[in-house]
């Protein structure tokens, strides 16, 4: 569903990812580990275009993404949920919502299946969204990437300062949309609520790629985990 | 002077002061969503009054016998056609303007500040070659200019059909700005242009329909003003300034801020030339420095591009 073959990207001058490649399939889940500035978001902003890949190639359903304009991208079916939410605090939650609609060629959640999973959601329907806390915010920030109807769901830290309960749910978005063949990257900080859900692992360090493989393995073996997560599990 | 000796003065400070309202409110919409000060915004407004004046006075570019159809149309029904149209003739140099600043978008706002007074000077100029140095006055139908007798003072009629024309058009816009997708869009937009980009929104489009709004916007001012102020080349300079104090003074990115701080500006600037006509124009730049000593960010406003 999703190919990086061997980007390259940069702020200004200074480069941030080295020759990374990774892929993700339908209804697959990969964990994108690695320490603070491994490069982990950027990989996420390479594949919106927001950061752009210099060298390499990004495809998404086949086609090459790498120089499309960053709508298009979203368009074609990527959902984004960034790791500081960014709603617009001057709008209700109906009005945040209602941003992540488009067209798509991917089913867009419902915002009754949305409010089923965050039942707090439905209250707060009028609310600004700069009063909410921390977890409703990421609640809004997720629902509004769901009812975009997205093929790929790119999730930047999602459980970030959230409350066990809050975590919890978010995990459940993600087998929900794993058992309807959605894709998910998931960036983590926290290694081990991320390798509950993933089905493959892309650990970062200073921008390359230091090990990828089923995160099957990686849980089996203590000593490698270890040696690539260090103090991040 | 009694207080109801002050009323004309208020509604012609009222009058004056939605109007400046809703070329402030284009001139936000646009720095909000490009983070560019848009100076040629008065020029906007200045080709809208030129414009009503093509058409009210049927001084237009036709055939001598279209042109003679034209003129035989009743005043009060070319003036009608002068709101609508004037705007709608107007909003293709919005286009153009909005095309040119493109390059200056994500930059350095000197960038645009730059541009945008030399496209204020060309627009000028133009107006100059095209229509020449002198004054004009707009003629005013007859069913809604003269003036009437109320609380033994005399009011103008037209004020009232202005203020009550910008009512209008402020109300629209707030429609569109505050309950409509298209308007969460634009604030979405102008607090966080990444994101907007990122929900699959196309923000080249976005900006391109903002401009044309604002132009509208600054263009029907242009022609409700054109009775009041009179018809002249430097009319944009005129208005752009007050319009930039305003959102000074309401806050950028408020809605409410513009309306409240351009009724502010119309109010003491209507008042004081009741008193002290010498110090009208003076008068809001004072009532700016009290407004921003006690408060930087205006009355109502949040943290903008303006605050570096």
């Amino acid at each position: 569903m999703l190919d990086v073959s061997a980007i390259d990207s940069f702020y200004g001058e200074t480069q941030a990812l080295f020759s990374v490649s990774l892929s993700v399939e339908a209804g697959e889940v990969l964990a994108l580990l690695g320490a603070n500035g491994a490069g982990k978001t950027t990989v996420l902003r390479s594949i919106l275009g927001l950061t752009r890949a210099r060298r390499g190639d990004i495809r998404f359903q086949g086609r090459s993404i790498t120089a499309s304009a960053t709508h298009d991208i979203a368009c074609g079916g990527i959902g984004w949920v960034p790791d500081d939410r960014r709603l617009c605090p001057t709008l209700t939650v109906a009005k945040n919502l209602s941003l992540g609609e488009k067209r798509s060629a991917f089913r867009a959640w419902t915002l009754g299946e949305i409010t089923e999973i965050f039942s707090p959601l439905k209250y707060l329907m009028s609310r600004e969204a700069e009063t909410l806390s921390g977890g409703e915010m990421q609640m809004v920030a997720i629902g509004r990437a769901l009812l975009g109807g997205p093929g790929l769901m790119l999730f930047d830290e999602p459980s970030q300062g959230l409350a066990p309960k809050i975590v919890d749910d978010v995990m459940t978005v993600i087998r929900r949309l794993k058992a309807a063949g959605v894709a998910s990257i998931i960036v983590e900080q926290n290694a081990d609520i991320a390798l509950s859900v993933a089905d493959r692992v892309v650990v970062l360090s200073q921008g390359h790629v230091a090990w990828s493989g089923e995160a099957a393995a990686l849980n089996a073996d203590p000593a490698l985990k270890r040696r690539l997560l260090g103090g991040l599990s | 002077m009694s207080f109801i000796n002050l009323l004309p003065h208020l509604l012609n400070g009222i009058t004056l002061g939605l109007l400046f309202s809703l070329i402030a409110l284009g001139f936000m919409l646009i720095l909000g969503l490009m983070e560019q000060i848009n100076l040629a915004h008065g020029s906007l407004f200045a080709l809208g009054a030129y414009f009503a004046y093509a058409l009210c006075a049927a001084r237009l570019p036709l055939p001598p016998d279209w042109l003679a159809v034209w003129a035989g149309v009743p005043l009060i029904w070319r003036f009608a056609a002068a709101v609508i149209i004037a705007p709608i003739l107007v909003a293709p140099f919005g286009l153009i303007l909005e095309r040119l600043m493109r390059r200056t978008y994500g930059r350095d706002p000197l960038y645009g500040l730059l541009l945008t007074f030399g496209v204020a000077m060309v627009i000028e100029e133009l107006i100059r070659v095209v229509w020449g140095t002198p004054d004009y006055m707009l003629p005013v139908p007859q069913e809604i200019s003269g003036g009437f007798i109320m609380l033994d003072l005399i009011w103008s009629t037209y004020r009232f059909w202005a203020a009550g024309m910008a009512i209008v058009a402020m109300a629209v816009v707030w429609v569109i700005v505050e309950r409509t997708r298209f308007g969460a869009m634009v604030k979405a937009g102008a607090h966080d242009s990444e994101i907007v980009q990122a929900l699959g929104i196309d923000l080249t489009k976005l900006r391109v329909w903002v401009f044309v709004l604002g132009t509208m916007m600054a263009a029907f001012a242009g022609v409700i003003m054109a009775p009041l102020w009179g018809i002249r080349p430097h009319m944009g300079v005129d208005a752009v300034v007050p319009a930039f104090l305003i959102i000074v003074l309401g806050g950028v990115g408020s809605f409410w801020g513009a309306a409240i701080g351009g009724l502010l500006v119309g109010m003491v600037v209507g008042l004081s030339s009741a008193y002290a006509s010498e110090w009208s124009m003076l008068s809001m730049y004072l009532l700016l420095l009290l407004v921003v000593t006690f408060r930087a960010r205006g009355l109502f406003g949040k943290k903008s591009v303006l605050e570096v």
